[in-house]
């Protein structure tokens, strides 16, 4: 559509809606978070659910279930008796170096190769598919909406939980709904915004918006506006300058904690802090001129346009062999190609990547040009195979999905 | 405040009550009425297993021996003013806010509190004279002000019995005494039960209808006139002490000291 053009929507369009997403609904979570005092909880909860995930690569078994069951026996055991004379505190440190070192050990063990490490741990943001920002959505959505509805009970119980007890109401079972919660939004979320991201916005706008010391209502609807900016200038920010997507969304949540004490001073001066650090981001860009159909502006008529066919067949448990067919249409030289094409799948696990195109100076368009065929592996119950086409493989830096370029989901067996 | 003979029948009983934390036992064999009508003090020192009671009476604590029991038939209605500093002054709420919490456990837990439940809550803190500062943040209040706020909370859902918490600890003598002055009409008003645990015998000396004297492990209570005098609790605090009358106020006065 014209009006993204030019826009990371353009580029990464589940991406961009992902953290769009996260931005607005984690934070109306995290507020619960900061003011139950629990904030060490969330990043716990984090590590455990990707332990969790790490669990169900290495025995082949469903992950999010598996993430869950880890989730509800970490808030039983660190918020309960189980945890013995130790403080809350103290508790959530020792299940935060345990989970950890879980998920490490999990992914040693499992078949899975060094990125999927990567994508379990800090999460796969960049290559999010649809099906991924559906379920994002809707359990945000869910998570927030729960807070919303119970926030009388839980607001009480945050305030004064001797005084909730007292008058009756049962604060144990309100503190496990809010913990309930963060388990699920966090297990379901985990796979595409990945921990450290996740905890990021979880915590980092509600901070910012106590800074600015409004009511209740007004630091709920603070914290998911931070949040949004936050997304929005790391998203902005990754596109423009290069930078790694997920750190950038980070950074920039990071950066209301500043800009939001700056408000306090004087708005005018937060306004100049934010403006500053913006002008900042074209300097973070790599030194080198961006690679041929990266980050060019395109004409509003292309002058190509690349199409893959993909169709699957079973290939043993747990894996498919993938066929793949590439078009390449309207290759007119105007605007260069990429000099390599990679293709990047996911069917309900980390992505995988095949190199489709070594060097697309070999290309003629309007012809039936390239075909292949490689194993992947595809996630328990997946039921479609989702791609996008990459100018490099997923660890060069200067790598980034290729614009015009269309895969359709391929059905699995 | 009264006479101290309340026909009614108590509002809560206990009975041969041991209470404690884990196995440890702070308290045993303690008889104890809470009338229904007046002031209860509980007294005791640092340690002596004030808070330890009050729990009990407000159902936090199971007993681990004995029993309680509701000689009315069914539970009263609880109003709790808890010590300031339990309250997360972090939160962002306004004295109205706090005071709308007592609601919550008497009306849907989820949905809006109606226009009548805000009206109910402005006016207990206009019962508190803090009308004015119905919007203002609760942590930008000062100490006394915040004790009226909570006051306000305890008592926004009409409750039928109020138990306080050291509700003057920190306060200067004169917000001390006009909470005190509040807390009493508006019990006197409304025929409440109030229980109080507090360190402040001159309080108690003038307003206390019953008193509870709470230390080495267990609890001595009976009307004020036959607790609050120099023998009881002279023997009580191990050192000769007085009740003397200054301008019509009781006072207690510790003797002994170097």
């Amino acid at each position: 559509m014209s009006w993204l053009h030019g826009t990371p929507f353009e580029l990464i369009p589940w991406a961009g809606a992902a953290a769009l997403l996260a931005g607005v609904l984690l934070p109306l979570l995290g507020a619960w978070i900061v003011l139950q005092r629990v904030v060490f909880l969330g990043v716990t909860l984090a590590q455990v659910a990707a332990a969790g995930v790490a669990l169900g690569l290495l025995l082949h078994l469903p992950a999010l279930p598996l993430g869950l069951v880890l989730c509800a026996l970490a808030i039983a055991a660190l918020t309960g008796r189980a945890r013995g004379a130790m403080s809350g505190d103290a508790a959530l440190g020792a299940g935060f170096c345990l989970a950890s070192a879980l998920a490490l050990l999990f992914i040693s063990r499992s078949p899975a190769d060094l990125d999927q490490v990567s994508h379990v741990l800090h999460g796969n943001l960049l290559y999010a598919l649809q099906a991924d920002v559906t379920l994002l959505g809707a359990a945000l959505l869910t998570g927030a909406g729960v807070t919303l509805a119970c926030h009388r009970p839980l607001l009480f119980c945050a305030f004064d939980p001797e005084t909730a007890a007292a008058l009756g109401l049962r604060v144990r079972r309100w503190q496990l709904l809010l913990f309930g919660v963060l388990a699920v939004v966090l297990t379901l979320g985990m796979k595409t915004t990945g921990s450290l991201l996740t905890f990021a916005l979880l915590l980092l706008p509600p901070l910012a918006a106590l800074q600015l010391r409004r009511g209740m209502a007004a630091t709920l609807a603070l914290s998911s506006l931070l949040g949004l900016l936050a997304a929005a200038g790391g998203l902005l920010a990754a596109v423009r300058a290069d930078l790694h997507l997920e750190s950038s969304i980070v950074v920039a949540a990071c950066l209301l904690l500043p800009v939001a004490r700056a408000w306090r001073v004087a708005p005018l001066l937060a306004l100049a802090l934010a403006g500053g650090l913006a002008a900042l981001v074209p300097l973070l860009a790599p030194a080198q001129p961006a690679a041929p159909g990266q980050r060019h502006e395109h004409p509003a008529s292309e002058p190509w346009h690349l199409d893959v066919h993909l169709s699957a067949q079973p290939a043993g448990a747990g894996r498919v062999r993938l066929r793949w067919s590439l078009d390449v249409h309207a290759l007119t030289g105007a605007e260069p190609l990429p000099r390599e094409l990679w293709l990047v799948v996911s069917a309900g696990g980390p992505p995988q990547e095949l190199r489709l195109v070594a060097d697309t100076a070999t290309l003629h368009a309007g012809e039936h040009l390239v075909e292949g065929q490689a194993e992947v592996a595809v996630a328990a119950g997946a039921r479609v195979l989702g791609g996008q086409v990459w100018s490099g493989p997923l660890d060069d830096l200067a790598a980034a999905p290729v614009p015009h370029a269309t895969v359709p989901d391929c059905p699995l067996p | 405040m009264s006479d101290g003979r309340h026909a009614a029948a108590p509002r809560l009983r206990l009975l041969d009550v041991a209470c404690g934390y884990d196995r440890r036992v702070v308290l045993r064999g303690v008889r104890l009425d809470v009338p229904a009508r007046g002031v209860l003090a509980l007294v005791g020192p640092n340690g002596s297993g004030k808070t330890t009671l009050l729990r009990v009476l407000l159902g936090l604590l199971p007993p681990i021996e004995g029993r309680v029991e509701l000689p009315a038939g069914r539970a009263p209605r609880l109003g709790y003013v808890p010590q300031t500093d339990v309250s997360e002054v972090l939160i962002p709420v306004s004295a109205l806010e706090v005071v709308l919490m007592g609601l919550v456990p008497v009306r849907p837990l989820l949905g809006r509190l109606s226009a009548h439940d805000r009206e109910a809550g402005r006016a207990a803190l206009q019962a508190m004279g803090l009308g004015e500062l119905a919007g203002r943040p609760f942590r930008d209040l000062s100490g006394g002000q915040r004790q009226r706020v909570l006051l306000a909370r305890g008592l926004v859902a009409d409750p039928e019995l109020l138990l306080l918490d050291e509700p003057v600890r920190g306060l200067d003598v004169g917000s001390s005494a006009a909470l005190v002055a509040t807390l009493v009409r508006l019990a006197r008003e409304r025929g409440m039960s109030v229980v109080v645990a507090t360190h402040s015998l001159d309080l108690v000396a003038n307003h206390a209808d019953h008193v509870a004297l709470v230390d080495g492990g267990t609890v001595r209570s009976g009307p004020a006139t036959e607790i609050m005098t120099d023998a009881v609790l002279s023997e009580f605090h191990g050192r000769p002490m007085r009740v003397a009358v200054v301008d019509g106020q009781r006072v207690v006065v510790a003797g002994g000291l170097p």
